[in-house]
């Protein structure tokens, strides 16, 4: 029985004193009341600060989980970096960083939603994205309406841009422009000797319908011709027709923005039908590891965007191959492990120039970052995108080696080995 | 258009009867719409490349036991589990299926990762020309399956005592106990079966083409489209649908471009229900 209930039952001789149980209880109430509040105000004193708390919808799973799994590693890193050497100072006060991360399963329903849950379950105040514009361009719209920061990468900037047809006022991008892609892929292959005949393979999301009239433009402006151009949807499972078209066409160079589980059946058929391209490259979907794993001995010599180099030698690029560069050891998982890691240091950066965590003052103060990352230099323009460095490297077994820009000294192979 | 278009994208049809017959027989069999069925096929897949990652064995080599594997799965599951769903509601039955088909996904990513996975075989990549026309060795070989299988999987189904169980069995099930025969376990043998043929359309599809722990969904709705075109439970039906499938296919991507390669054959799907609700052809007396 409570102390407060043994005081009620507790019988009184004299009727004025029927009311001293209520008192007794009010007085004990009031007591009980003014601790939990003394204990609250004093947390400055004998508590820790609040975390700041990150969010992040990945695509761990499913087809784009190549992204997910790199980038949750930057985002992991860069945050038990900046916890170690103390936090995030605002105020006087550090504040430890802390990271929520929710998969989804390369799904853009599921990442939208995803994004309300981060913010409004578990108190994110800012949002690290995703990868690709299927999947990001569809969280950033969520991040607007819940006015809360929104800050990605693996996204072009381009496709981020016409995401949004009012322009964005949270949400951010700092990744490669589809024209700069088009032309250094274009300028990659043609270091090779072929006949500059090309067979263009893009899918219809976003970034291929964006990348598409930007291949051409730049073929034609290299001298190229692209004597077959395939457009297809996600999930093509037979290229016969493409394939027997740029054989009889005499395409000796194969481009491509795709998928991974579609550019992987597509270099199986080829294979199978004797097509023998001289050199090929296949945007977002040879840009991985698990590129290599899935086709083997196929895609030796296959081309890859590099959307970093540690040749370029930016500030904090040599505890990038010290620490990431231990569980990624080529450049397209390295690559974009280091992009999610610098977009973390522009993120917190924004904290620590806005001296808030006030979700307006963040914002504010990442639209003026001027800030040099391992990643390159970021400074958002007007459209709230900031155009980072492109290069191309090619698959030599698991290893990758640059191509463009051309670096003294690395040994290319040619013609592509797997056909 | 060329020959070559036209005759790969007939043989791909052998691959889609493949992943369609098993479907056919179960729902034919025990009414039963396997949603699990895709993953059957993936999960088959994934464990001819465990099988190639930490034992060495070519998909090839290891197909009988892949098959086995897959068989005894189905035997086990119908028995323990989706036999005393289907009793209680047909329902529940589809509706356990599902569940089993997202575990399995789930359980693939967990296992496999989700990134993109091919089974490595020379047969995969191999192709020859015959008379200018390119053919892929892969294709060839689940056409040549899909028609062997399917003629005497009919055959078995028409002229065996086995046969005339499971036929006894799907027409009547209560006369059939009545009659002495063991309906359960008629119905895992066939869910066995089912898988068995799975497996085989999973190793052939790891083959020729990629697969991820999502890939289920896409094979069961061509399963689903070829089955239902061919009339279900109607086995030479499902071949003849699956090898016109892939052949309608081929032809719409000819005069369409690829970009229209399933909205051509969804187009016909439902033109052909259209004009013929149950099928092109007659639901089998299965």
């Amino acid at each position: 029985m409570s102390l407060l209930t043994q005081v009620m039952k507790t019988p009184f001789a004299r009727p004025g004193l029927r009311h001293r149980p209520l008192a007794l209880a009010a007085v004990l109430s009031l007591a009980l009341l003014a601790s939990a509040c003394a204990s609250n105000g004093s947390s400055g004193s004998s508590g820790k600060a609040a975390p700041i708390t990150l969010g992040a919808s990945l695509s761990l799973t499913g087809s784009l989980g190549s992204f997910g799994v790199d980038q949750r590693a930057g985002y992991q890193q860069a945050i038990a970096d900046i916890n170690a050497a103390g936090g995030v100072k605002i105020g006087g006060t550090s504040h430890q960083v802390k990271l929520v991360v929710l998969n989804n399963q390369s799904d853009p329903t599921t990442a939208s939603q995803q994004i309300r849950d981060l913010v409004l379950k578990d108190g994110a105040q800012a949002l690290l994205g995703a990868g690709t514009p299927p999947i990001t361009v569809p969280q950033a719209l969520v991040a607007e309406s819940l006015k809360v920061p929104y800050l990605t990468t693996n996204t072009p900037v381009g496709a981020f841009a016409a995401g949004s047809k009012t322009g964005y006022k949270y949400s951010w991008d700092m990744f490669f422009s589809e024209p700069e892609q088009a032309s250094d892929i274009i300028a990659a292959v043609d270091r090779f000797k072929t006949n500059h005949k090309i067979a263009l393979f893009t899918d219809n999301e976003p970034d291929g319908v964006v990348e598409r009239p930007l291949y051409k433009k730049a073929a034609a402006a290299a001298g190229d011709k692209v004597v077959g151009d395939f457009s297809f949807p996600v999930g093509t499972t037979d290229f016969t027709s493409f394939i027997t078209t740029a054989k009889s066409k005499g395409a000796q160079i194969v481009v491509g923005q795709m998928d991974p589980p579609d550019a992987i059946t597509l270099f199986k058929q080829m294979k199978s039908l004797g097509y023998t391209p001289k050199i090929g490259i296949v945007a977002k979907a040879a840009d991985f590891v698990s590129w290599v794993q899935a086709l083997g001995k196929i895609s030796e010599g296959s081309l890859l965007e590099a959307v970093w180099m540690p040749s370029w030698n930016y500030p904090g690029t040599a505890h990038i191959e010290a620490t990431l560069g231990k569980k990624f050891d080529n450049l397209g998982d390295l690559g974009t492990a280091t992009a999610a890691y610098s977009v973390v240091k522009v993120m917190i950066n924004a904290f620590q120039r806005a001296g808030s965590t006030d979700a307006a003052k963040v914002n504010t103060a990442l639209a003026s970052t001027n800030l040099t990352t391992p990643y390159g230099h970021v400074q958002f323009a007007a459209n709230h995108t900031s155009t980072m460095r492109f290069a191309v490297a090619q698959w030599q077994g698991t290893k990758t080696i640059p191509v463009w820009p051309a670096v003294k000294g690395a040994k290319l192979e040619f013609p592509m080995a797997g056909f | 258009m060329s020959a070559t278009d036209l005759v790969n994208g007939f043989l791909l049809g052998g691959l889609y009867v493949l992943i369609a017959l098993g479907l056919s027989l179960a729902f034919g069999v025990m009414r039963l719409i396997n949603l699990a069925h895709g993953a059957l096929v993936i999960g088959a897949a994934y464990l001819a490349l465990w099988l190639f990652n930490e034992a060495g064995i070519g998909p090839f080599p290891a197909l009988p036991l892949v098959v086995m594997v897959a068989a005894v799965f189905g035997y086990v599951l119908q028995r323990i589990l989706l036999t005393h769903l289907m009793m209680q509601s047909f329902l529940l039955g589809i509706v356990g299926t599902f569940g089993l088909a997202i575990i399995a996904e789930t359980a693939f990513a967990v296992g496999f990762t989700s990134n993109t996975q091919s089974l490595p075989s020379g047969l995969g990549t191999a192709g020859f020309t015959v008379a200018g026309t390119t053919i892929r060795a892969g294709l060839l070989l689940a056409f040549g399956l899909a028609v062997v299988l399917s003629l005497a999987l009919h055959a078995g189904i028409r002229t065996t005592r086995a046969g005339a169980m499971l036929r006894a069995a799907a027409a009547e099930p209560r006369t059939a106990q009545l009659m002495g025969i063991n309906v359960p376990r008629v119905f895992g043998l066939t869910l066995a079966l089912a898988a068995g043929l799975a497996a085989l359309a999973g190793v052939l599809e790891g083959v020729n083409a990629s697969f991820t722990p999502t890939s289920d969904q896409a094979i069961l709705l061509t399963g689903i489209a070829v089955v239902v075109l061919g009339g279900v439970g109607n086995v030479l039906g499902t071949l003849v649908a699956g090898l016109g499938l892939g052949l309608v296919q081929a032809i719409g991507i000819g005069i369409f471009g690829g970009g229209y390669a399933n909205l051509v054959v969804y187009v016909v799907f439902f033109m052909a229900l259209t004009l013929r609700p149950t099928g092109l052809f007659e639901r089998s007396s299965l």
